[in-house]
């Protein structure tokens, strides 16, 4: 567990929190969350400020996901998280100097991840993959166990370490579903008379490899919660 | 430009030394996860044993380091190609590839008080993700950086490849009596296969015409200058450059609400011009631009007219249609159809680029579309022909 890591998950956290406030969707915020992991692949904690990478990766998630936020409101929106026992930023040269700082730091950031902010997020895949393991379920047992929830909760979470880099988004969407039914104790019915797993169906591609890998990472997400 | 220079711009940030307090704060506040799922999360790692997966991760960050050394040079400019609308495209060397040709493409986007434009930052996001695709009928954009900045605007460079040849240059040098038709069949099928990957990427051309259509030594052919109409409407507005109408599809004349159907007119422009080896409507203006479309194809029925449009319907004369033969003398049956539903007026009729590849024209050559091999192949095919398939190049 090492101490990157933990900034990290506090500054995504900050990401999330900074993002419910501003009314952002889910994936605009995920691709905030991408554009601040990819960010600090390339880069080190000690070169840049965490919170000034993550505040301007806020403001571009708005512009590439078409949901525009206004300058102004993500600037005062991030200083009060991070000041709440200060009084709220006045306008002035402190609010010019901060605002003009984020403009400035997007343009360096487009650099940085040479202009590659359209992001495929798992999200789509989730969504249509629950749709359709729904079908085999009976309804009832459906109804009465929160799977979709838990592998929602599962993705939004896993934002707040680097999952997001480091598998497809076809097998993050896979992996956590995989990870809901097993926080369950539920099995995909049938599952014992076919051939093929269910989640094999779902994307070729993948591997028992990859989904044990996927689940083992967002567990160590979980776990530099508790250390944090 | 290092980053380090990048990193003068930015005032200190007095966030940072909040880091601390911020992590006291988090401690007595109240759950920060959604927490009631964390508890069986525990129980997982009971069920799965840990596996290694170190190694793929240090692959990763190595890729990334290398990439980052590899963005910080400077291309060597060597010479102006064109001025165009939008803005000066330079022919530079690449210093990293072992000196080879680029093309770098210089415009100046607004800059304002919310930074960079949403519009232009979508656009070239959005080309760059393309950029995984590698398309072969799509010029690649190597790279992307913007250049100088003040307050009112930022210089962005596009780095695309370097292709020293056109479509027009490429038919000006072609030898009497021009292409032969399997030579026309084989750019066709590259340039409707480039279209239809583009509309499937929700981007609408909308200004093809010979001069921002590539052709390699090797007789590939490759779009360029898509994608960023929005990202030069800033520029457009200052420069009072002609943009040439030949190749626009009656419903921009008419300025009514256009989408994919544009660009299908105008390869539809480019496909009789591959035959003639000369536009097909050259119109002075917009009223004579539309005159001449009408006098080859005939005026189109009332109700395929636009709604809300400035024009009258009324003030063209009524013609008949004129063979298309007589435009292109020497089209065949298969051709002359393809083309016949390019040149639609209506564009809801207009036939879609998916659709033009299934046209029975390229029925020979289906097998090969998606090989994308079929370019030596057509080459060699009509050496009987006295035409030639392979205009001079240099």
């Amino acid at each position: 567990m090492t101490n990157t890591e933990k900034v990290h998950f506090v500054v995504n956290h900050f990401i999330n929190e900074a993002g419910l406030r501003l009314h952002m969707n889910s994936v605009p915020l995920a691709t905030a969350s991408v554009i601040y992991h990819k960010f600090f692949r390339e880069n080190s904690l000690q070169q840049y400020d965490p919170y000034l990478i993550a505040t301007t990766a806020l403001y571009l998630a708005g512009k590439e996901e078409e949901q525009h936020l206004k300058l102004r409101d993500v600037v005062n929106v991030c200083y009060r998280i991070l000041h709440s026992t200060k009084p709220p930023l006045e306008m002035g040269e402190a609010f010019m100097s901060l605002r003009d700082t984020v403009a400035n730091c997007e343009l360096f950031v487009l650099r940085m991840l040479q202009f590659k902010i359209s992001f495929q997020h798992p999200h789509k895949y989730l969504l249509h993959y629950l749709k359709f393991l729904k079908d085999w379920f009976e309804p009832y047992k459906w109804e009465t166990t929160p799977i979709a929830r838990s592998a929602w909760t599962f993705l939004k979470d896993s934002y707040h370490g680097n999952l997001c880099l480091l598998h497809k988004p076809q097998h993050i969407a896979v992996g956590l579903i995989y990870m809901a039914l097993e926080c369950h104790g539920v099995e995909v019915p049938l599952q014992s008379s076919v051939a093929i797993p269910w989640w094999k169906v779902l994307t070729d591609d993948i591997t028992e490899d990859i989904i044990k890998d996927i689940i083992e990472v967002v567990i160590r997400t979980y776990e530099i919660e508790t250390l944090a | 430009m290092s980053p380090v220079r990048y990193a003068e711009y930015f005032i200190v940030f007095p966030w940072s030394n909040s880091v601390k307090e911020r992590k006291n704060q988090e401690k007595s506040a109240e759950g920060l996860l959604h927490l009631q799922t964390y508890q069986h999360v525990r129980g997982v790692n009971a069920i799965l044993p840990p596996t290694t997966s170190g190694a793929s991760r240090n692959v990763q960050t190595s890729i990334m380091t290398s990439h980052k050394e590899k963005y910080d040079h400077n291309y060597e400019e060597i010479d102006v190609i064109g001025n165009g609308a939008y803005g000066t495209v330079f022919k530079a060397k690449d210093p990293r590839n072992e000196g080879s040709w680029v093309a770098i493409k210089r415009i100046k986007i607004q800059n304002t008080e919310e930074g960079m434009p949403m519009s232009a930052i979508r656009e070239i996001a959005l080309l760059k993700q393309l950029e995984n695709y590698e398309h072969p009928n799509i010029v690649r954009l190597l790279d992307v950086r913007h250049a100088q900045q003040s307050p009112t605007e930022i210089r962005l460079m596009l780095v695309f490849e370097y292709i020293d040849q056109d479509l027009s240059t490429y038919l000006q040098r072609c030898p009497s009596p021009g292409l032969g038709p399997e030579r026309i069949r084989d750019l066709m099928l590259q340039l409707l296969n480039g279209v239809d990957f583009l509309h499937a990427h929700r981007i609408v051309h909308r200004d093809l015409k010979p001069q921002n259509i590539l052709v390699t030594s090797q007789g590939q052919l490759k779009l360029a200058d898509f994608g960023l109409a929005r990202v030069y409407a800033f520029q457009m507005a200052l420069t009072s450059v002609v943009v040439t109408l030949w190749y626009r599809a009656p419903e921009v004349i008419l300025q009514d609400t256009y989408a994919t159907p544009v660009d299908m007119w105008s390869c539809g422009c480019i496909f009789a011009e591959l035959f003639n080896r000369r536009p097909l409507f050259c119109g002075q203006s917009e009223i004579d631009q539309l005159t001449k479309i009408f006098d080859a194809l005939g005026l189109p029925r009332e109700q395929d007219w636009p709604e809300n449009v400035t024009l009258p319907y009324h003030s063209f004369k009524a013609k008949p249609p004129q063979p298309i033969n007589h435009l292109i003398p020497e089209i065949d049956s298969d051709a002359r159809d393809l083309l016949e539903k390019l040149l639609i007026f209506n564009p809801h009729n207009r036939i879609t680029a998916h659709d033009s590849l299934q046209h029975p024209y390229f029925k020979d050559e289906l097998e090969s579309i998606r090989t994308s091999s079929s370019l030596s192949e057509s080459e060699s095919l009509d050496t009987s022909d006295c035409r030639s398939d392979t205009p001079v190049s240099k």
